[in-house]
């Protein structure tokens, strides 16, 4: 049995930086990234959903505003300086929210940013409808978020997807003709994966 | 059927005993709780390899508590957390390593006679020397395959060696590398060339089924598809299975270690398969290497919840990791656009060991490692998004998004190449880093889970200080740009983990005795880098390696054998 009262000698304040405090934040945020992973068995293949189809999972109403905040997240610049909207990235979130690798925690940390931003469009703008606003005002909302620890968390959970989509293979659906690879001078490593959809294969 | 031997983890603890004892014709059992994947599909791919759970289980089946001490609150904090799992799959967490392979130096076996004790640390000595161990490192290196290239240094950093040279070339090199010799020469330090477990050469009779690397810059964290590294998964099990001695079960989750009624041997181990059927294995002797905090765990947990081979009560204490720090710095890709081409040459392999100890500090000092950043775009962009930002809020770090994220990356990623530092220090075995059984977590299967105390001695920070100093200054006197460090956490590094069953000649104060045959249990022994009282300056993989194969010819003694010479 623990004894909670032991304690080890008190280091001095300059001991460890402050961005020791905030490793436990990402932690609970990877936590929460892997919790709802499948096993093996479960999983299945992640299918972005085309642009321009309409999304599987994502309310038809939400699917706009959501798409306008990830553009804000990481704003497109066309070919050679791509964003979220660039590569489809509300395609792959649509396709993450079907995933059953992805944790319902993660789905619900967006989710509930999504619904504070609208909320707060909504009192502040009259309308739900972050992509009616200029880019200036969804900015000044999604600019609010950082003053707590929730908005800080939804924003890295939302942003790491939207990397992964920048920056992963093709093959899971993103980065359209390596279009965010191109951007950054990356040369991926080789042998690449060919499959869409591929994955590890457990062997008995 | 009954073994002879059977062996609980399959890295290189585990994975090197397996081979070693099953080519001296023992009938060996090898059980690994994770999954086993073609080698051949350890292809480079960042989300298959690095963003899903591939190698390390899910945190709502398997959570490890991690603990930190709240100095306000008085009490430990406890957090959920898989980050200690960084090799679930056949081959462990050797799968993962970036495969630097320095050896201890031959003081490090003498820690606390040489340099002493000191307050709230548990400084002790290894029962055996240097020279115990090194025609071990040797062996490793030739098994294994380790390129290298031996330079002139003085006594005090270089190694003492069996073997004049290593067993092949070292692989090519950055143009940083000759840069790093060059300002090494200026400063009155020397530059030793990193000996690195990757294959320079394919040599079919001398690592059979592996080839050479393919330079891509993908080592760490990454399994190798070419197995050019030297993981327990290329360089041992497939050797031990041409055997036709040793059998393989993954998927394997040892629970439990059984002793007859005297307490003094394990006749049983027991484990939930893949199809979460109790399973019973019978042998001789049995080996546990399931990594620092799973070896202890297992052991603390054996015997209907009494545990095995405490006596001592030293199972789980003295848990260690590395004083690890790193930092980094820029250079100018339109002043230095040769830099574009070395691309193809992702290896630097340069590390600097004139700070190895220091005078003022007693355990102090330790070894920089220059190195390339990693190539994985996904997480290279999360960590300038996340951690390279500057403005913390709430005692959180506010991420860089938008506009201001994207000049970031375009910076990051096409204006500069950066040469990068990494510290590898003591860490202090002290009473408040150390494993137990969490009082109520419990995994899928119903196990008391590990609770991971994690507490840095003050000498183990202020030292990771001191050597981020030593390797910042460097850098800038390469002429870096935009020199600056990462957070010194003062926690374990999760890919460094050692202790929590350490070996001596008593049996108060150890758990195993120098042959890391348990004092209280005669056929158990662990081969992990449990065993290690201290850690040194250095990673552990080639130490364990070492060590694993020496024990392996301590087992075959123990069974009335005679090892033989096996290269």
């Amino acid at each position: 049995m623990t004894d909670r009262s032991e304690a080890p000698p008190r280091p001095s304040r300059r001991t460890l930086v402050k961005g020791a405090v905030a490793g436990a934040g990402i932690a609970t945020v990877a936590g929460l990234w892997f919790e709802g992973f499948g096993d093996p068995a479960r999983r299945r293949r992640i299918e972005p959903t085309p642009e321009g189809t309409p999304l599987r999972t994502i309310p038809a109403e939400d699917g706009p505003r959501l798409a306008a905040v990830l553009d804000r997240l990481m704003p497109s610049g066309g070919p050679k300086s791509p964003g979220a909207r660039d590569v489809n990235a509300i395609g792959y979130f649509d396709a993450l929210f079907v995933n059953d690798e992805i944790s319902d925690n993660v789905q619900a940390l967006i989710l509930w940013g999504l619904d504070k931003l609208k909320r707060q469009a909504q009192s502040a703008h009259g309308t739900p409808d972050l992509q009616r606003l200029d880019a200036a005002k969804l900015d000044a909302l999604i600019k609010g978020m950082e003053n707590d620890r929730d908005g800080i968390r939804w924003m890295r959970a939302t942003l790491e997807f939207v990397i992964e989509c920048l920056f992963g293979d093709p093959v899971h659906g993103g980065n359209p003709n390596e279009i965010g690879w191109k951007w950054i001078r990356h040369r991926p490593g080789t042998p690449r994966p060919l499959t869409p959809g591929w994955k590890l294969e457990e062997q008995p | 059927m009954s073994y002879d031997v059977c062996v609980i983890g399959s890295g290189a603890g585990g994975g090197s005993v397996a081979w070693r004892l099953s080519s001296q014709g023992y009938k060996v059992l090898l059980l690994e709780r994770g999954p086993r994947y073609k080698r051949t599909d350890f292809l480079k791919d960042e989300v298959i390899q690095q963003r899903r759970p591939n190698f390390r289980p899910l945190i709502k089946n398997e959570p490890i508590i991690k603990q930190s001490y709240d100095f306000q609150a008085k009490q430990w904090k406890d957090e959920r957390t898989t980050v200690f799992y960084n090799g679930t799959l056949l081959g462990g967490s050797s799968e993962l390593m970036s495969g630097f392979f320095m050896r201890l130096k031959p003081h490090e076996f003498k820690a606390r006679s040489a340099f002493g004790q000191i307050p709230n640390a548990n400084v002790a000595d290894w029962p055996i020397s240097y020279d115990d161990l090194e025609p071990y490192y040797d062996l490793v290196e030739k098994l294994v395959g380790v390129s290298g290239r031996i330079v002139d240094l003085p006594a005090h950093i270089a190694d003492k060696r069996s073997s004049p040279d290593f067993p092949m070339p070292a692989t090519r090199e950055h143009w940083f590398s000759e840069q790093i010799d060059k300002a090494c020469k200026g400063q009155g330090l020397h530059s030793i060339p990193l000996p690195r477990a990757v294959l320079s050469v394919t040599d079919n009779d001398r690592w059979p089924g592996r080839k050479v690397c393919d330079y891509n810059g993908y080592c760490g964290s990454y399994a190798c598809h070419p197995g050019a590294k030297g993981a327990a998964g290329a360089a041992f099990i497939p050797r031990a299975e041409a055997t036709g001695n040793c059998e393989i079960r993954t998927r394997a989750m040892v629970t439990e270690l059984v002793t007859d009624a005297s307490g003094g041997r394990i006749v049983e181990a027991r484990y939930i398969d893949r199809d979460g059927k109790i399973q019973s294995v019978k042998a001789g002797t049995f080996v546990v290497a399931c990594q620092a905090i799973e070896t202890a765990r297992l052991l603390l947990k054996s015997n209907g919840g009494k545990g095995v081979a405490n006596s001592s009560g030293q199972v789980g204490r003295n848990f260690i990791s590395s004083a690890f720090g790193a930092g980094w710095g820029e250079f100018d890709l339109k002043q230095n656009p040769h830099l574009w081409k070395e691309k193809d040459n992702p290896f630097i392999n340069r590390i600097v060991q004139d700070y190895y100890t220091r005078p003022d500090v007693r355990h102090g000092g330790g070894t920089l490692n220059f190195l390339l950043m990693h190539p994985n775009p996904i997480n290279a962009s999360t960590y300038q998004a996340f951690w390279d930002s500057t403005e913390i809020r709430n005692g959180e770090r506010v991420p860089v998004w938008g506009q201001a994220l994207k000049d970031k990356l375009a910076h990051y990623f096409t204006e500069v190449e950066h040469l990068k530092f990494e510290v590898f220090g003591n860490w202090l075995p002290n009473d408040w880093c150390r494993i137990e059984l969490a009082p109520k977590q419990k995994d899928k299967w119903g196990q008391p889970v590990a609770q991971v105390k994690q507490y840095s001695h003050a000498v183990t920070v202020k030292n990771a200080k001191w050597m981020i100093e030593r390797g910042m200054n460097f850098l800038k006197s390469m002429g870096a740009k935009k020199v600056r460090q990462a957070p010194v956490w003062g926690t374990p590094s999760t890919n460094l983990l050692a202790g929590t069953c350490r070996f001596g000649d008593d049996p108060k104060t150890s758990v195993l005795n120098r042959d890391c045959r348990a004092h209280d249990v005669d056929n158990l022994y662990v081969t992990d880098g449990s065993f290690m009282p201290t850690g040194g300056r250095v990673p552990f993989t080639f130490t364990i390696y070492a060590n694993a194969l020496r024990v392996s010819d301590a087992i075959v003694k123990n069974l009335g054998g005679t090892p033989t010479k096996p290269v």
